[in-house]
């Protein structure tokens, strides 16, 4: 008969047992007191297990099988048994209105609506019987509804519930119903019974409900019971005139409510309409300012576009300018290498003769009343700058012969040829041809010191050929003899040549 | 052929038993056909909210009970009579109080209906008939008599 099998296997916590031999002593060898453990009937229970510590649903199920009855009895066990029979009591009433308004509409939908013709239906009895269940459970519920809501008691009369469930028993099991008010004589005895002491023991220690205080505004869990108050109210027997008034006072309040109500709702859609016409011109200036936005961004790529062409020609130009100067130099560079080899450093003295200036000379020059400071500080600076010492050298000229024109008595201005060897140099200074050819690789700065002081250069030779007389200033004004516009226009012709000269050294340079 | 499988209760004590048997649970059945998928040959199933002393009564009455009949769901439309159980089923149930409780917690762990039913009739037998003092007695602990006197 016993399918499982012993395993007497006793080696600690995986020991198997024989689960329905009662020497589970002998067999359980888990712990070390084993031995000590009672048999199968004395358990050992670790935390003893009482009526309340079950769930609910099988508190539920046990009372269910007591009776509500025994169930409301069993409230003054203790406070937790009151609380959990009050939740079952309430509970099973609940849940019978709803099963018997169910029933009753199911039977009241098979019946005809002859009240002839429904005398006579085989289920006439059922729904008369059901009907005035519902009936009797309405009125209970408006009797006791609104306190068992606030929870100021709880459905206490539990044979109600034990007689509702013995009618559904009995049209469960009896085919063929018998006199309905027969079986309804017990539950209307015990709901007017249940009314009544209602009204005259437990109503008056109870808190009067103000109606349509904040919970009845919640419209929330009560507002269904209420609602099945007021509808029970007109379908059932005539109620006591208190409970007329109070619903006459109740009606007046919920009128004044809703006026209320009412007028918080026109101001209500009064700020809707508002609101919404103030959504709409935003939406408008919305779009208004993604269009001005779309529209800048349109002439900022625009502009950006323009920016980039500009700096591609920019760098265009940029390149161009780099490589012309760059051809600049070299051309500078090759001008400078050609000069220093030229024979241009050769100048021609007043004889024709190509000399070359040393550097003392300048000293001698300067004892004619030439600026020698001036000078040297333009021989230094023309080695950088050729053209510029051309130009120095000619105002240099220009600042000597207007000194001699005006030291030069008119007595003394005779029209001799004075040889070159009377110039007042300094004797070292042999003004030769071979002296000349000594200096030939001078720099172009003392070449260019001697072409300001009368001698132009190699280019100006021929020309110097021609007119000896202009070579030399000192010269010049020694044979000066009244002939003075002559040699003005000479020396204006000298500084045209040199401003020539100079114009086109610089536009070689540029 | 029978398909034996371990049970594990909460004090780590190990019963064989036949799955046939054990499967007068639901909860183990569901274990069996979901979690291993038919083959459970030899698994071991662990119980941690029944003891080993509840667990042999369980599977005790389980294999006394393995050829009933599938109770009929109860439509909650009817008010449930105190009923008479068998003979051994009564003689069975003869514990003590946390004994009986203690079923009654298994039963409804394990989802057994029958033994559920049985043991709520045994303790709503108990309680019919007495008043409100002999219950307070007998069912409730003092600490509930003490917060009552409070």
């Amino acid at each position: 008969m016993v399918s499982t099998r012993q395993m007497s296997i006793t080696t600690g916590p995986g020991a198997v047992e024989d689960p329905f031999s009662d020497s589970t002593n002998a067999t359980l060898a888990r712990n070390v007191n084993a031995a000590t453990r009672p048999a199968s009937g004395d358990i050992p229970n670790k935390q003893t297990i009482y009526l309340l510590n079950l769930p609910m649903e099988i508190l539920d199920k046990i009372f269910s099988y007591v009776g509500y009855k025994q169930c409301a009895q069993m409230r003054g066990v203790s406070q937790q048994m009151n609380q959990i029979c009050s939740g079952i009591l309430n509970s099973t009433f609940q849940k019978l209105q709803t099963q018997l308004q169910n029933r009753f509409q199911n039977v009241k939908k098979v019946m005809p609506r002859r009240e002839s013709a429904r005398r006579s239906h085989p289920s006439a009895g059922e729904c008369d019987i059901v009907e005035t269940c519902h009936m009797r459970l309405s009125l209970l519920q408006m009797t006791f509804g609104k306190h068992i809501d606030r929870n100021h008691i709880c459905f206490f009369p539990g044979s109600i519930l034990d007689e509702v469930y013995n009618i559904l028993n009995y049209i469960r099991t009896t085919p063929k119903l018998g006199r309905p008010y027969i079986i309804i004589e017990e539950l209307f005895d015990l709901s007017t019974m249940a009314m009544e002491y209602f009204k005259e023991h437990l109503e008056p220690t109870l808190p009067e409900i103000a109606y349509f205080n904040k919970d009845f505004l919640n419209f929330g869990k009560h507002s269904a019971t209420s609602t099945r108050k007021v509808s029970s109210s007109h379908s059932s027997l005539p109620s006591p005139p208190q409970t007329n008034m109070v619903l006459r006072k109740g009606i007046r309040k919920i009128k004044q409510g809703m006026k209320r109500y009412n007028n918080q709702l026109t101001v209500l859609r009064n700020d809707l309409r508002f609101c919404k016409k103030k959504s709409t011109e935003q939406t408008k200036q919305l779009s208004e300012m993604q269009k001005l936005l779309a529209e800048q961004q349109k002439q900022t790529h625009e502009y950006a576009a323009r920016l980039d062409e500009s700096e591609k020609k920019y760098e265009e130009m940029s390149m161009k300018i780099s490589s012309l100067l760059q051809e600049a130099n070299k051309c500078k560079t090759e001008l400078q290498y050609w000069r220093s080899k030229s024979p241009a450093t050769t100048v021609s003295n007043s004889l024709g003769h190509l000399v070359s200036v040393p550097p003392e000379s300048l000293e001698a020059v300067a004892g004619i009343g030439i600026k020698v400071e001036n000078c040297n500080f333009e021989a230094e600076t023309s080695k950088e700058n050729p053209v510029q010492i051309n130009e120095n050298i000619v105002d240099l000229k220009q600042n000597k012969e207007i000194d001699t024109i005006i030291t030069a008595e008119p007595a003394t201005l005779q029209p001799k040829s004075i040889p070159p060897e009377t110039i007042p140099f300094d004797g070292n200074h042999k003004w030769n041809h071979n002296e000349s050819e000594k200096h030939q690789n001078d720099d172009e700065i003392s070449a260019d010191v001697y072409c300001s002081i009368g001698s132009p250069k190699i280019g100006d030779k021929r020309k110097m050929d021609d007119e000896p007389s202009i070579s030399s200033p000192v010269r010049s004004t020694n044979s000066n003899n009244g002939c003075s516009d002559i040699k003005k226009a000479r020396r204006v012709q000298n500084k045209i040549r040199c401003q020539t000269k100079v114009n086109s050294n610089k536009t070689r340079s540029k | 052929m029978s398909n034996m499988i371990y049970l594990q209760s909460s004090d780590g004590d190990i019963f064989e038993t036949d799955a046939q048997i054990a499967k007068c649970s639901g909860t183990i059945r569901f274990m069996l056909e979901d979690c291993y998928m038919g083959e459970y040959e030899g698994v071991l199933i662990p119980l941690p909210n029944v003891n080993s002393a509840i667990l042999r009564k369980v599977l005790k009455w389980a294999d006394h009970h393995k050829d009933d009949p599938v109770p009929i769901e109860d439509d909650g439309h009817s008010v449930k009579q105190v009923s008479v159980f068998s003979s051994w089923d009564a003689e069975f149930l003869e514990v003590d109080q946390g004994t009986l409780f203690g079923l009654v917690q298994a039963a409804n762990y394990l989802d057994i209906q029958g033994l559920l039913d049985v043991t709520c009739k045994t303790v709503a037998n108990k309680i019919s008939g007495k008043t409100a003092d002999d219950i307070r007695n007998t069912l409730t602990t003092n600490q509930n008599k003490f917060q009552d006197f409070i």
